[in-house]
């Protein structure tokens, strides 16, 4: 939607008049005796009770439906007039109307912008922040999901002294007099915090630093870039992390980066990836894209070519890049060819790199997410070598987003042991969790006498921590974010704290003696850092005001300039690896490094890649599957040379896997996860997603490889062996396991296939989809007179990142069902990423392509309803009628893209205070009824509203009306309009060369058109 | 009857379907006897199991009816299984007890007469525990009455008279409705017989059911022909029912559900299987209740040529199903077939295919269809085979359609077995009540057999007055 549409908020005093009245109800109306019942069960008190409160929906909205009846009811009493919405409605608060704010997004370090939607006074939806320069409009799975963990009921609601609810001043009291003693003892104190892109907060950091002698502040990445850091800081003489222009790039070579999926601001780069991959008709430029990784990633199922080796052999192989683009031979070791004795990548694929690296010059880019200094150093040195500094790599205005040393996490770690560390304030993060040194690092805590944590739940260290003193929500806090040097957003909070929390900025400042509010702080910090440099001649409160509005300011002048010297990196010794398997551990989509495993729209998102949700596996190749006499669902203990650690996880056999590496994702055995034991129907045969005080999974850390200081996420010497259990893991494409013998599949016949894919030699030679127009009907067809919505969905751009997955969840009240019933199939998304493999010529190709309700012209959904529950409607959605629904399923039979979804169950949306997220615009399903896609019709419908508010009628502009999927996909693959405006983009795109559209021959005349894959392969 | 000697000279199908010369009283003896004293243990026996399956259903329905659809192993891909797999096999079960009243009524099939009472109400309760199944199945079954044109404040807002499964309801409520009355109707002269013998309560009770029944010839005359007309009535519904049945699956787009053969080969199924049924049910009571004088050899030969005719309709079907996903080249259904046979579960198909098909061929020989222990166990392998038969046909076409990405397994719960043993007892559970209380065959019909001895069967109606003459002094003389 454009932003033209949103309604922003100006200044504070709006801000407050527009929050205030819409929160937590006056105490006084407690009194009345309905009102007791209804009111303060309703929002405020839920907010209160949240904890031992579960709620389901049902329960939900007759609280929050009866509040208003009540109000009614109880008209003439006092207590109603309480009740009243507004005394003095604010201008833009209309009940029902929904408010955008423009904020950073918190879920990570990337820092998109977003805009919070709020409804009635609580951000119910994040959508990207259209104008944002970093994401455009997109987020992420996770980002989209970090909105419900403004409303957990896990929160530490009041600050915390050794484990005792307590109060701010108390608190202060206590943090303040240790620090005192620490500053006349001149004892080591550290602030430890995952990288922080907020300007103001670091510069509160420094301060803070500045005036306590001995004071340091450490920053790590549960995923950590700290190689990538320390390179340039060799090569370029600045600790920076380039940022990388995946937009500029026509060849681009990633080594273990799944940049598309979760590596740094992934957002940002399927954005700027796709850009570099636009056709239209048999036009468009697109990139060249080499992958090599150890386990499929997306980013791998994107690439024209992938190839595999194990974690180990990563420097190797890019050492041979270098040298045959040029590098001095004995980087490679002795020998003729080593990696050709170590398998990992051919000669010829390396050949082939390296030619395209060539010729692209400064148009390559080779991206790296080893954490293996020397990698890093020769993909400076090739990056360097092509010219690609100042085109595709930016390190004249880095990335901010990863900050993270592991080294100086690696000394704190040292010192704690030693007990030379007198203060910890662990501002950020879960670095017991989340740290390779994890267990070291808890044991080091234990020695300090100091520990304050500023951690918005009990995690694994804030329990630790003899201070809580739990930051805000982001959705809360006043903030800035500068992801990229002189990119800077400003962060504005969407509601009111909902607990007594406070702002780390805030905390620091009170800690130092500093009464202020976290917004006169930063405002004082922007003008004097940011409003300089970007103010452009305004005043100091129009251009707050302005930056407000808009969520960014470009503050272009303060590119920091890295020295153009290039310093030749020093790389010898390279060996190669021992023989033998190897365990790697990789973020997971959305699960990433953990910190959002709490959430269960996370934790039910089904892998792109192997379609598992819930559970944590251990990806096998198949030939070493074979090998091992492991079969889908064995459980088997897994361990590594050097460590007693033994991990006991189920086996997934995964098509793209290295033979030798084992790949486990991280990110699982998170504080908090035990609440997963209430999710899911209550029956007598479900089985709890984990046992009651159980973790989901295991935390891998410890097999993490902790050598040379720079901890790494794989390990050598690994092995497995067979527990003797089989586990049924809860996948949601299991047609690898029903999958049949090739004879059975007959090959030629008279049908389209369901995906579509061809090289990009092919197209620019005039290959075209396949189409198959069936013959016509004996029965007249129905027209759509007026509009007709339909989608587009470009398969060349989507890589699968199933943030659409997510935001439709979020959008359509879609619930969480556990892990038992996503073993039995009843998971809920309305729409799903289907993946196919192919083997193709040189190895394993995938696709990805999102199944939603295809709205057929011809919906075979239609005829079968015996209560004519779903029907089509004037302008082709295909819509469900849940009053009608009897639930016969008799539609869910027969429609041949398996989109509808049934309530098995009463499914609670989500619960306790986490009902709050629920959209009213969406009828929340009771048990019983079918549901699914409807092209987000309350989307529609809203922008149909108000475009007739505006006077505009029944006029559109087309893509006015975005749905959800669309809204967020960092790759646009996803395009909605009207498809009887020839020049809308959707029709265009319907008419591509490109365009066909599944299961086309059964004549269901679905709107949603696909546009093929497309590869480019040599 | 006269003599076995007369029966050599005459057409065999002219001979008295009765054994052991009975007279007319004896026969209100042997059957009504039955209704009298106390049940013997094999009947507590199979009413103690049959009420313990009752109650399981009924547990798992109660249960099910509180916490949702999900404690069936039903999932995303794969919407119906056990139940409509029950509900199919059911209505199928209960088409031999119309074709046998009606269709056989009125082709003068004189053998009926022994069997058809409890045709009939076989037919009725295997109804009964068919309409069970798309009740509890439903989402909402709480809202069952949407599917019922009643006028209403929504518009009015109809049902979906495009949909197969509004069919189906009118169908089966059509047949259940139109097969109740004629089993009734059939019943009344039976229900005077018995309050004619029966003493105080028992002699209200029955005299309250059998409306006053004189045995007049006016009486015997209306009778007559409102049989005549049911009969009439009901023999299309034979037809109709099942080929309705089968339209929920032949109008659906999945493939091997989208078949245009379906109608007839339904029908068959349902004759073979509902055969099978009455024969299984009849041999157990030939046995128990000593009706081997009034359910011959010649009857059970008879039931089984029907069995094997319908077999082999049934296995041409098959084939045609295999033949026609050849010819047609049409890549889903070619699939679809091969994964029905050599698939991951062809086990199924391998049942089905085995007990419908090959299995019944043996009943070309007459010393296999003389062979009663041999016909028993046919007889169950076909109800487990035509069961099979309507599992592989809704869940393995549903389990791989179109989208490979969709493709499920079935994994079923206990209450996908309780609900169908549940079905089982609700059958037996009821099928023994009848038993016990009301006349298992038809005296009024086997009485045309006896009084007339070989006279053909048409005869009395042809000349309604002598036979109605004739009964009356049948009754008088048993009483």
């Amino acid at each position: 939607m454009p932003d033209t549409k949103k309604t922003y908020y100006k200044s504070q005093a709006e801000r407050e008049a527009l929050l205030d009245p819409s929160l937590p109800m006056p105490a006084q109306m407690q009194e009345s005796g309905v009102m007791e019942e209804s009111l303060a069960g309703g929002l405020a008190g839920l907010l209160e009770q949240s904890n031992e409160l579960r709620m389901d929906r049902a329960a939900f909205l007759k609280l929050t439906g009866f509040s208003f009846a009540a109000a009614a009811l109880a008209g003439c009493g006092k207590a109603a007039e309480k009740a009243l919405p507004y005394l003095v409605q604010p201008e833009e608060a209309i009940p029902g109307v929904p408010v955008f704010y423009a904020s950073v997004c918190g879920g990570c370090s990337a820092g998109c912008g977003v805009l919070a939607k709020d409804r009635d006074g609580r951000p119910i939806k994040l959508e990207g922040n259209p104008k944002h320069p970093l994401n455009h409009g997109a987020l992420c799975g996770m980002g989209q999901a970090s909105v419900l963990g403004l409303y957990d009921t896990h929160r530490l609601k009041v600050p915390q002294i050794g484990g005792q609810d307590t109060d701010w001043a108390s608190l202060d009291a206590a943090v303040m007099g240790a620090l005192k003693d620490l500053r006349a003892k001149r004892g080591k104190l550290r602030i430890l915090s995952r990288s922080l892109i907020s300007p103001a907060l670091n510069a509160q950091i420094a301060s803070f630093v500045a005036a306590h002698p001995g004071a340091k502040h450490v920053v790590y990445d549960p995923l950590s870039a700290s190689a990538i850091l320390d390179a340039h800081q060799e090569t370029h003489g600045r600790r920076v992390l380039p940022h990388y222009r995946f937009d500029q790039a026509e060849v681009i070579v990633g080594f273990d980066a799944d940049f598309l999926g979760t590596w740094i601001s992934p957002v940002e780069f399927a954005g700027a990836y796709q850009s570099g991959r636009k056709l239209r008709g048999h036009e468009g430029r697109f990139s060249k894209h080499f992958q090599v990784e150890s386990g499929l990633t997306v980013t791998g199922s994107k690439a024209d070519e992938r190839a595999t080796v194990r974690p180990s052999e990563m420097t190797l192989a890019l050492a041979h890049l270098a040298v045959k683009l040029g590098a001095p031979s004995d980087w490679t070791g002795r020998g003729a060819n080593p990696i050709g004795a170590v398998n990992a990548v051919d000669s010829g694929r390396l050949d082939a790199m390296a030619k395209a690296l060539k010729a692209a010059g400064s148009k390559g880019l080779v991206v790296c997410g080893s954490q293996d200094l020397k990698a890093q150093l020769i993909t400076n040195w090739i990056n360097h070598r092509l010219g690609a500094y100042g085109t595709t790599l930016d390190v004249k205005r880095p990335s901010l987003q990863r900050q993270g040393d592991d080294l100086a996490v690696a000394a704190l770690i040292e010192e704690m042991g030693k007990g030379q560390v007198q203060g910890l304030i662990v501002l950020d993060g879960d670095p017991v969790a989340e740290l390779p040194q994890g267990q070291a690092f808890a044991d080091g805590m234990k020695k300090v006498p100091f520990t304050v944590s500023l951690a918005l739940a009990d995690d694994d260290t804030a329990s630790l921590c003899g201070f809580r003193a739990p930051d805000n929500h982001w959705l809360e806090s006043w903030s800035d974010a500068e992801p990229i040097a002189g990119m800077v957003g400003l962060a504005q909070p969407a509601i009111r704290p909902l607990y007594k929390t406070r702002q780390a900025l805030e905390s620091l400042a009170a800690w130092q003696g500093k009464d202020g509010l976290a917004l006169d702080l930063l405002k004082a910090f922007w003008k004097s850092h940011v409003f300089p440099a970007a103010g452009k001649g305004l005043f100091f409160d129009a251009f707050w005001d302005s930056t407000l509005q808009a969520g960014f300011v470009d503050k272009a002048g303060d590119a920091q300039g890295a020295s153009g010297d290039f310093r030749e990196p020093k790389i010898g010794g390279l060996k190669a690896s021992s023989d033998g398997m190897e365990v790697a551990f990789y973020p997971k989509i959305a699960l990433q490094d953990g910190r959002h495993a709490v959430n269960p729209w996370i934790q039910e998102l089904p892998d792109p890649i192997n379609k598992i949700s819930w559970d944590q596996t251990v990806a096998v190749n198949a030939d070493t599957a074979k090998n091992l006499g492991l079969e889908e669902g064995d459980t088997v203990r897994l361990s590594a040379q050097g460590t007693g650690t033994v991990l006991e996880l189920p086996v997934h056999v995964q098509p793209g896997q290295d033979p030798r590496t084992f790949s486990v994702p991280m990110g699982y055995g998170r504080a908090g996860t035990e609440r997963f034991h209430d999710i899911g129907p209550r029956w007598l045969l479900n089985v709890p997603v984990v046992d009651k005080g159980q973790r989901l999974g295991v935390n891998v850390a410890a097999l993490a490889d902790p050598s040379d200081g720079r901890p790494k996420w794989h390990r050598s010497g690994a092995s497995v062996s067979k527990t003797g259990d089989n586990v049924m893991l809860a996948c949601t494409q299991i047609h690898q396991t029903l999958d049949l013998p090739a004879y059975m599949v007959p090959q030629a016949g008279p049908r389209v296939p369901a995906v579509q894919e061809m090289t990009l030699e092919e197209f620019r030679k005039g290959a075209e989809a396949e189409r198959m127009d069936p013959a016509g009907s004996l029965y007249k067809d129905r027209e759509f007179t007026g509009r007709r919505w339909a989608m587009a969905v470009d398969l060349t751009a989507c890589n699968g990142c199933s943030a659409c997955v997510i935001a439709c969840q979020i959008e359509n009240n879609v619930p969480v069902v556990g892990r038992e019933e996503v073993r039995r199939a009843h998971e809920m998304h309305w729409i799903r990423i289907d993946r196919y493999y192919h083997d193709g010529p040189d190895g394993l190709e995938t696709i990805s392509q999102p199944m939603m309700c295809q709205q057929c012209g011809h919906a075979p959904c239609e005829p079968v309803c015996p209560v004519a529950a779903t029907t089509t409607n004037a302008e082709g959605i295909n819509q469900q009628v849940y009053n009608r629904c009897v639930g016969t399923r008799y539609c869910a039979n027969n429609c041949p893209y398996k989109v509808r979804r049934f309530n098995w169950f009463d499914y609670p949306a989500v619960s306790g205070s986490e009902t709050l997220t629920l959209n009213p615009d969406v009828t929340v399903r009771s048990r019983g009824v079918m549901e699914k896609c409807n092209f987000c019709v309350q989307r529609v419908q809203e922008q149909k509203a108000e475009a007739k508010r505006a006077g505009r009628g029944d006029a559109m502009d087309d893509g006015e009306i975005k749905t959800a999927c669309q809204q967020t996909c960092p790759a646009q693959a996803i395009t909605f309009g009207d498809i009887n405006d020839p020049k809308s983009a959707v029709s265009l795109l319907a008419g591509d060369v490109r365009a066909f559209k599944v299961l086309e021959d059964l004549n269901t005349r679905p709107a949603v058109s696909y546009l093929a894959q497309v590869r480019n392969k040599s | 009857m006269q003599s076995s000697a007369a029966a050599v000279d005459v057409d065999p199908a002219d001979q008295s379907w009765v054994e052991g010369n009975k007279t007319l009283g004896q026969v209100t003896k042997d059957i009504g006897d039955h209704l009298d004293g106390k049940p013997g243990e094999w009947w507590w026996i199979g009413f103690g199991i049959s009420l313990l399956a009752l109650g399981l259903g009924g547990f798992c329905i109660v249960y099910l009816m509180f916490t949702g659809i999900g404690c069936f192993g039903l999932n995303k891909t794969i919407g119906w299984a056990f139940e409509i797999t029950n509900f199919v096999f059911w209505v199928g079960i209960g088409h031999a007890g119309t074709l046998i009243s009606a269709i056989l009524y009125l082709l003068r099939q004189r053998w009926r007469t022994a069997v058809n009472r409890s045709a009939e109400a076989m037919t009725l309760i295997a109804v009964m525990c068919a309409g069970l199944f798309p009740l509890m199945h439903m989402g909402r079954p709480w809202f069952f009455f949407y599917l019922a044109p009643y006028p209403n404040t929504r518009g009015s807002l109809w049902m979906n008279f495009r949909s197969p499964l509004v069919w189906d309801m009118l169908a089966i409520s059509t047949y259940f409705t139109v097969s109740l009355v004629f089993w009734y109707l059939g019943l009344i002269p039976d229900l005077a017989t018995l309050r004619d013998r029966a003493k105080g309560v028992k002699k209200f009770i029955y005299g309250i059911f059998s409306f006053g029944w004189d045995g007049s010839s006016r009486t015997w005359k209306h009778y007559e022909l409102v049989y005549l007309i049911l009969a009439g009535l009901a023999t299309p519904l034979v037809l109709s029912v099942h080929s309705v049945v089968s339209s929920d699956f032949a109008t659906s787009l999945i493939p091997g559900w989208h078949t245009t053969i379906f109608p007839p080969y339904f029908v068959a199924g349902a004759i073979f299987s509902g055969f099978a049924m009455v024969l299984t049910l009849m041999l157990v009571a030939r046995k128990t209740m000593h009706f081997e004088e009034y359910i011959t050899l010649r009857h059970i030969e008879a039931m089984t040529k029907v069995m094997l005719l319908t077999s082999m309709i049934v296995g041409l079907a098959y084939m045609t199903e295999f033949f026609i996903a050849w010819y047609s080249g049409d890549r889903y259904e070619q699939q679809h077939f091969l994964v029905r046979f050599l698939g991951p579960y062809g086990w199924w198909a391998f049942i089905m295919y085995g007990c419908n098909m090959v299995i019944p061929q043996v009943l070309w020989f007459k010393a296999v269809r003389r062979n009663l222990l041999l016909v028993f166990i046919i007889t169950l392998s076909t109800n487990v085979g035509m069961w099979f038969e309507r599992w592989v046909i809704i869940v393995s076409s549903l389990q791989t359609d179109f989208l490979p990405s969709s493709w499920e397994h079935y994994h079923p719960t206990p209450f996908d077995y309780g609900v169908t043993l549940g079905s089982f007892g609700l059958f037996f559970t009821v099928f023994l009540l009848f038993a016990r209380f009301l006349p298992m065959i038809a005296i009024a019909e086997i009485k045309h057999e006896v009084a007339h001895g070989g006279a053909p069967h048409g005869e009395h109606e042809a000349h309604g007055a002598h036979a109605a003459a004739a009964l009356p002094r049948a009754e008088a003389e048993a009483v």
